[in-house]
């Protein structure tokens, strides 16, 4: 007896209960990832009006679906309901709309991409090995007009597989933590001395995997002065969780002291 | 085919049924429908044994820092659950509902090849054990995807070598089920039954089929590559001496994205026999369907690489593999519409399969918008291989497929052993299920999203409150799993016959008797109609209607 009246409640309730559990306790106290760089900017608008269009289509699911259940339950054995076998009008509706949508989205993601794919061609590059379990950082900068500079390959390079970079050292070297200028783009060189790892940088929202053998890129312009989280991605072995350093983008000028004082720490 | 017409003609081979239980009846058997009963509780097993890595990897995760397992123990239980729940879980549940059903639902008597499938049968269950005994022998650390070079780097590891010729035995029996399933229903359709004819679950079966031949031998082939790398220095992914890391990541998700189709086929198959039967009315779009099936199992092949958009391979194939994944969301999509047509203007009856039905389509739905969004190339930089990721799968994997196999298992429980489950237990199921899940998949989309990488076993502090809240999520999952085994214990205890179509089902294999004789038919079906003869002619109903206003 109280079973079952303890079950009605329930049934009751339940809908109401689920959805009080799952949105409220374990909300983060900060839901959003600030964008800190020009093109994580445009990946955060990206990221929520694709949910916003999820949101629109999952209500569509869902209040079919309540429709349905009261308006089309069967209230005694033995009903039956109408014999439709489709609507060709419909079907057309419900794979022409999602297309278009999934369309336009395509479009604007390579749009996005598209700046990505395209570094500007003189930068500072930071050259990323990644090793179990940690990251060293070299400093370099490139321009198509060094003479007598070293090249590298740069294979997967962004736009242009074939092209190569013309780099310069500038004599600095660190391990677990680095710094790069506000407002200068700046490019990583990403590679590996053993297994795969990843190069993640959460707040810039990208992530590049690091392969032996291979020097992949990614570039971006950082805007907000602050330090920031690099993290391995992909297992790589038993310290992967502990896979870590520390990014701080600091003002022009203090840059350039910062990397005065690594010079002559490097040449001393 | 009644009751009355198995009844009046005995059968030579029934004596087995009259015998009583006899060990050598099963191990030896070839008929299609015990081999089916042996997948699946082979496969119950590993789901608990799956579960439990979970339960201790989340209670590993429940605060950060907590130091519970040592870091390479957790990579074992990060590999082993993966491998499990997809190799020794799924699959074989899939496989085991697909034996018992499918040759009834096209009116035969067995498969084609009915050796073959016991031989399949007990290369899985030997699969299965050499997998169980690396828990003895060490378990492998590399994840279920067991990327090279990682895979290779440690020679000493036994529990890697264990775990590959697992998976090649896996394989082998995956592939010569997929045979077995494509020419039994290319060849032993009953007489009427055209390709259209057939139920949609069969239709999933041939697709399925199709998959497991084509995509099982690429891992294969990437798995042996790793061993000889291993053992006898023939370095394809050694980039030191001219190999290529990525070359295995091409291989192992050619086969591991039509991998993921091969776990949800079959469920698009369960959920599309179980809602027109408790609509009362024929599935909606019925060609739309079977063809959404073969567009999306093509595609399967073409979208590989989405997952290594982040790799490093050439920036100039990631468009068109982002736009082949888009694509894919258009059939899945025309299948949830079609879904929900099926029950417009229906009679809705809440039965456990259907209660089952109407939770997949809400978190299959959640699960394939997030699959959108990972596609997206800008998105997945950030998206991919993080707890973002896990919680996606996760949708897919248990709220898609193992919601389904829970349908298909309240649904065909009656025919395989004569019972119904009971109704209250199962709604207590369903809810606990439902609630422990979204608690536990949810939060992870943030989590990821916020900067926290997949398989690791600890993480900052700020991601605490949430993984909390996955932990208890989990918990709560894997205890409402208790509910489900004592429905079974009380039920079969119970013995409360049901009847032979207890859902009122127009398919075939409810039209020979339960338990089903040997050779399933004395006499084989003639089918003269589609497979969702249900409701009333729409001309009827509405001069039924208008009477009533008029
Ligand atoms: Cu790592
Ligand atoms: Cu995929």
């Amino acid at each position: 007896m109280m079973v079952t009246t303890l079950l009605r409640i329930l049934r009751r309730t339940f809908p109401w209960l689920l959805a009080a559990l799952v949105v409220t306790p374990a909300w983060p106290s900060d839901f959003l990832v600030h964008p800190v760089s020009a093109y994580s900017g445009s990946i955060d608008a990206i990221l929520w009006v694709t949910i916003a269009i999820s949101i629109v289509f999952f209500a569509l699911v869902v209040g079919i679906m309540a429709f349905v259940f009261f308006r089309f339950r069967a209230k005694k054995a033995g009903e039956e309901g109408v014999r439709i076998h489709g609507n060709v009008p419909l079907e057309i509706v419900w794979t022409v709309v999602p297309a278009i949508i999934l369309v336009a989205l395509s479009i604007w993601a390579v749009d996005v991409f598209n700046v990505e794919l395209n570094p500007p061609e003189s930068t500072l590059i930071v050259k990323v090995t990644a090793y179990q379990f940690g990251f060293d950082f070299s400093y370099y900068e490139s321009s198509p007009n060094f003479q007598g500079a070293q090249t590298v390959t740069v294979h997967n390079i962004c736009g242009n597989p074939a092209a190569f970079v013309k780099i310069r050292s500038l004599g600095v070297k660190t391990h677990g933590h680095f710094e790069i200028p506000q407002g200068v783009p700046v490019r990583f060189l990403v590679t590996s001395k053993d297994v795969i790892h990843s190069f993640w940088v959460p707040a810039f929202m990208i992530k590049r995997d690091t392969v032996p053998g291979l020097s992949s890129d990614m570039w971006l312009t950082p805007t907000t002065v602050g330090t920031y989280p690099v993290k391995c991605a992909v297992l790589c072995g038993p310290g992967h969780d502990g896979m870590r350093a520390t990014l701080k983008v600091v003002p022009k000028a203090e840059f350039s002291s910062w990397l005065a004082a690594h010079k002559t720490l490097a040449s001393r | 085919m009644s009751e009355t017409a198995a009844l009046a003609q005995p059968h030579h081979d029934q004596e087995e049924h009259r015998g009583g239980f006899r060990w050598t009846n099963w191990l030896f058997t070839t008929d299609h429908k015990k081999i089916g009963v042996i997948y699946m509780l082979v496969a119950f097993f590993f789901f608990f044994v799956g579960g439990a890595l979970a339960g201790v990897m989340r209670a590993q995760l429940a605060a950060p820092d907590l130091h519970l397992v040592g870091n390479t123990t957790f990579n074992g239980l990060v590999s082993m659950h993966g491998t499990i729940m997809i190799f020794l879980w799924v699959m074989p549940m899939m496989s085991g509902l697909i034996n018992f059903v499918m040759p009834l639902q096209i009116g035969t008597r067995d498969m084609a090849f009915p050796r073959l499938n016991a031989l399949s049968l007990w290369i899985f269950v030997g699969g299965g054990i050499v997998l169980f005994s690396t828990f003895f022998l060490g378990m492998p650390t590399a994840g279920w995807t067991s990327y090279a070079p990682l895979s290779v780097n440690d020679p000493h590891e036994v529990g890697m070598d264990v775990w590959i010729l697992g998976i090649e035995m896996l394989g082998i029996s995956s592939i010569t089920t997929g045979l077995n399933f494509v020419v039994t229903i290319m060849r032993l359709r009953a007489p009427g039954m055209s390709l259209f004819k057939m139920p949609l679950f069969v239709w999933s079966t041939l697709v399925t089929g199709w998959l497991l031949i084509l995509a099982m031998p690429a891992i294969a082939v990437a798995l042996f590559a790793v061993f000889t790398e291993r053992h006898f220095g023939v370095d394809f992914f050694n980039a030191a001496r001219g190999g290529d890391p990525i070359l295995y990541q091409h291989l192992f998700w050619f086969f591991g994205h039509p991998e993921v189709y091969i776990l949800i086929m079959p469920a698009f198959g369960i959920i599309s026999e179980v809602i027109p039967v408790f609509s009362r009315k024929p599935i909606f779009g019925y060609k739309a369907m079977a063809w959404s099936m073969i567009a999306i199992a093509f595609l399967s092949f073409l979208v590989w690489a989405h997952h290594m958009f982040t790799s490093g391979m050439d920036p100039r194939l990631t468009l068109p593999f982002m736009i082949m994944t888009m694509v894919v969301a258009i059939p899945t999509g025309v299948k949830m519409f079609n879904w929900l047509a099926t029950m417009w203007k229906g009679k809705l009856y809440f039965e456990l399969p259907m209660v089952f039905a109407f939770g997949f389509l809400v978190t299959f739905a959640l699960g394939g918008f997030t699959g959108v969004m990972l596609a997206i190339i800008p998105l997945d930089l950030q998206l991919t291989e993080t707890y973002f990721v896990v919680g996606h799968m996760h949708y897919v994997m248990f709220g898609g497929s193992v919601l389904a196999i829970f349908a298909g298992l309240y649904f065909w429980f009656p025919k395989i052993t004569g019972y119904k489950l009971d109704h209250k237990l199962g709604l207590w199921h369903f809810w606990i299920t439902l609630i422990g899940m979204n608690l536990a998949f949810f939060p992870m989309h943030w989590l990821g999203l916020l900067g926290m990488p997949r398989r690791v076993a600890n993480y900052d502090p700020s991601f605490a409150a949430s993984n909390l809240w996955v932990s208890v999520g989990g918990f709560i999952m894997g205890l409402a799993q208790l509910i489900l085994v004592a429905n079974f214990i009380i039920t079969m205890l119970k013995k409360q016959r049901c009847g032979t179509n207890p859902w009122n089902s127009v398919s075939l294999e409810w039209s020979t008797a339960t338990p089903v004789p040997p050779h399933n038919f004395d006499v084989l079906p003639q089918v003269t109609e589609g497979p969702y003869h249900y409701g009333i002619p729409e001309e009827e109903s509405s001069t039924k209607e208008q009477a009533r206003h008029g």
